[in-house]
């Protein structure tokens, strides 16, 4: 469906004007930084998680000047608060629409500051999200003879920047760094993306399931992202098994589904790839419908079909600049390592997938 | 032909001395490159006003982290944020707009926007009207770009889905699911009522029932007992 520009978009013209200049140069991403310090009561410790990434550890909500407070790597730091006894800084260093190779310059590289201070123990990232959408956008719009370069193009970048991006964090987050973690793709719009194409395949002739090229696409970038992690240092918060499988054995064969579509180390990418596109297939469902029990589901998804739900409000961050705040944890404790909502957003799903690898102490 | 525009920029240790090389397809004549031109030039008139209004140094917030920066650029990135920013944006928090004033009353300190030239903000003036998301992803694929924000689809795409109340209190039959879903505000929506995909509904002539495509119950196919009351969903941006 079009979209026609409001009134509101008219008045805005002149600086969508500014913006286009040509072809040369232009403003297509977002910086949303935020600083959130999770305030403990009676502690005086102060530890740093800093997370650098796009849109989702941005905890983009379909503004330009807001986002959400709680996205996942400061709920990571709201667990981390209770574990250790202390305040936890969450310094999130995003950009909106960047691409895995202005995550890994235009945040990792040239933020690298955040991470170099001494109350440093957590540094994790995201990145390659907007890598495919953009391949999806581009594959979508062809006609003729499909072309998968694009596609193969945006795997390829992806592997370059995660590895040059632990590399880079490796040699320079502060030494008193204890954890290190990646966060891998979950598939926005696994629904959506299951018609066929425009375009026509080269050697069937015929048009091809958007999904069944994109699936392998994702499959390859996660495959890459964890085992990249496992050589390296890293730990990999699997998003894609968190929010794309039931919460429960579906298929009968002994495996709550989550668990089984995670990536295992020793896995190679083909039996990786195989196992996602081809065997667990059938367990894989859009996170619009995030199942955590049989006759209960959640919507990890929002509107737009891309982003992560969350709760708990949103803070300044992007148009007008970024913000920094404070306040107390929202739970103080967690039975099982899981506060009482860790199912039921989006983000607070991923949260809680990075905070399984915390340390026991910050020391 | 591919809409994507390339993004190719210099690999880790390619030794770019920081210059970051945008190859851009050329186009024919088009209405977007017209549209480019009558952008050039705004920014030439723009330019010579934002040159005459931008005095102050840049005053990023954050304690320690502005030290770090301030003390330890970066050798490999060219950082077009340390700039001059402009005056009217770099006053005490307690001297700026309502808009900016009104979001920062719990939250002393803050940074201030990227003017970063691949940044959206760094072609906004404070005082301009704020496009929503929807209008500026819209505003991007009209002018050909369909990279960055102009990948996102808009908010709206996959609306939270309107159904059947189903109160917490009600015990749910086999083959029923009880939904939730949220704002994109974070608000939490009432439970919907929605069929489960993992169950099989038969008739009394023993052929499958199809059911609705979005598996949302419709008021004649819910279970005995429940009170029949739609939802209320607040408005986008409620």
């Amino acid at each position: 469906m079009k979209i026609r520009l409001s009134n509101t978009a008219v008045r805005w013209l002149p600086a969508i004007a500014l913006l286009v200049l040509s072809t040369q140069a232009m403003g297509n991403t977002l910086n949303q930084n935020v600083s959130w310090t999770v305030d403990r009561p009676g502690t005086t410790a102060n530890y740093r998680v800093v997370a650098y990434g796009d849109s989702i550890y941005a905890g983009y909500n379909g503004s330009i000047s807001n986002a959400a407070r709680y996205a996942a790597p400061t709920v990571e730091s709201e667990y981390l608060s209770a574990l250790w006894n202390a305040d936890i800084e969450s310094i999130r260093r995003t950009k909106s629409g960047a691409v895995a190779s202005e995550v890994y310059q235009d945040k990792i590289v040239a933020d690298r500051s955040f991470m170099q201070a001494s109350s440093t123990r957590v540094v994790t990232f995201e990145m390659c999200g907007n890598d495919g959408l953009q391949a999806r956008s581009s594959f979508k719009s062809q006609n003729g003879t499909c072309n998968y370069s694009g596609l193969d193009a945006a795997v390829n970048s992806c592997k370059t920047f995660v590895a040059a991006g632990m590399d880079y964090i490796n040699a320079n987050a502060h030494p008193n760094t204890r954890l290190k973690v990646i966060a891998n793709l979950y598939y926005p719009g696994y629904n959506a993306d299951n018609v066929q194409s425009s375009c026509r395949d080269a050697s069937t002739g015929a048009t091809v399931n958007l999904r069944d090229r994109f699936l392998p696409a994702i499959a390859k970038m996660n495959y890459w992202m964890c085992e990249y992690a496992r050589q390296k240092g890293f730990q990999c918060a699997d998003s894609f098994a968190q929010y794309m499988g039931a919460d429960f054995d579906s298929n009968s064969d002994g495996v709550i589904d989550s668990d089984a579509l995670r990536f295992v180390a020793g896995d190679s990418e083909s039996s990786y790839v195989t196992r996602i596109t081809s065997t667990l297939r059938s367990t894989l469902r859009d996170a619009n419908t995030k199942f955590v029990t049989a006759s209960s589901s959640f919507d990890y998804i929002q509107s737009d079909d891309v982003h992560p739900t969350f709760t708990g409000g949103t803070v300044r961050a992007g148009l007008w600049g970024g913000s920094s705040g404070s306040g107390a944890p929202r739970y103080t404790s967690f039975s099982n390592g899981k506060s009482p909502i860790w199912s039921s957003f989006g983000h607070e799903r991923m949260g809680w997938s990075l905070s399984v690898y915390s340390p026991p102490s910050p020391n | 032909m591919s809409r994507e525009n390339a993004h190719r920029t210099p690999p880790p240790a390619s030794g770019g001395a920081g210059v970051r090389v945008i190859r851009r397809p050329q186009r024919a004549l088009s209405p977007s490159r017209l549209y480019g031109a009558l952008a050039f030039a705004l920014c030439v008139a723009a330019g010579g006003y934002l040159v005459s209004t931008w005095s102050a140094p840049s005053a990023r917030s954050g304690g320690s982290e502005r030290q770090l920066q301030q003390s330890e650029p970066s050798p490999a990135i060219a950082r077009p944020s340390q700039q001059p920013l402009p005056s009217s944006i770099a006053q005490p928090a307690a001297s700026r707009p309502a808009l900016l004033a009104s979001e920062n009353t719990f939250r002393p300190d803050f940074e201030l926007r990227s003017l970063e030239p691949d940044d959206v903000a760094a072609y906004m003036r404070p005082g301009d009207p704020e496009p929503t998301a929807a209008e500026l992803i819209d505003g991007l694929n009209h002018a050909g770009i369909y990279s960055g924000l102009g990948a996102f689809t808009p908010p709206g795409t996959s609306p939270p889905l309107q159904g059947l109340a189903v109160p917490d209190d009600f015990a749910l039959p086999e083959g029923y699911v009880r939904h939730h879903q949220v704002t994109d505000e974070g608000e939490p929506i009432e439970p919907i009522l929605m069929f489960s995909p993992d169950h099989e509904w038969v008739g009394a002539d023993g052929e499958r029932v199809a059911l609705p495509e979005d598996l949302v119950v419709p008021p004649e196919l819910a279970p005995p007992g429940l009170p029949i009351r739609p939802i209320e969903i607040p408005p986008p941006g409620g």
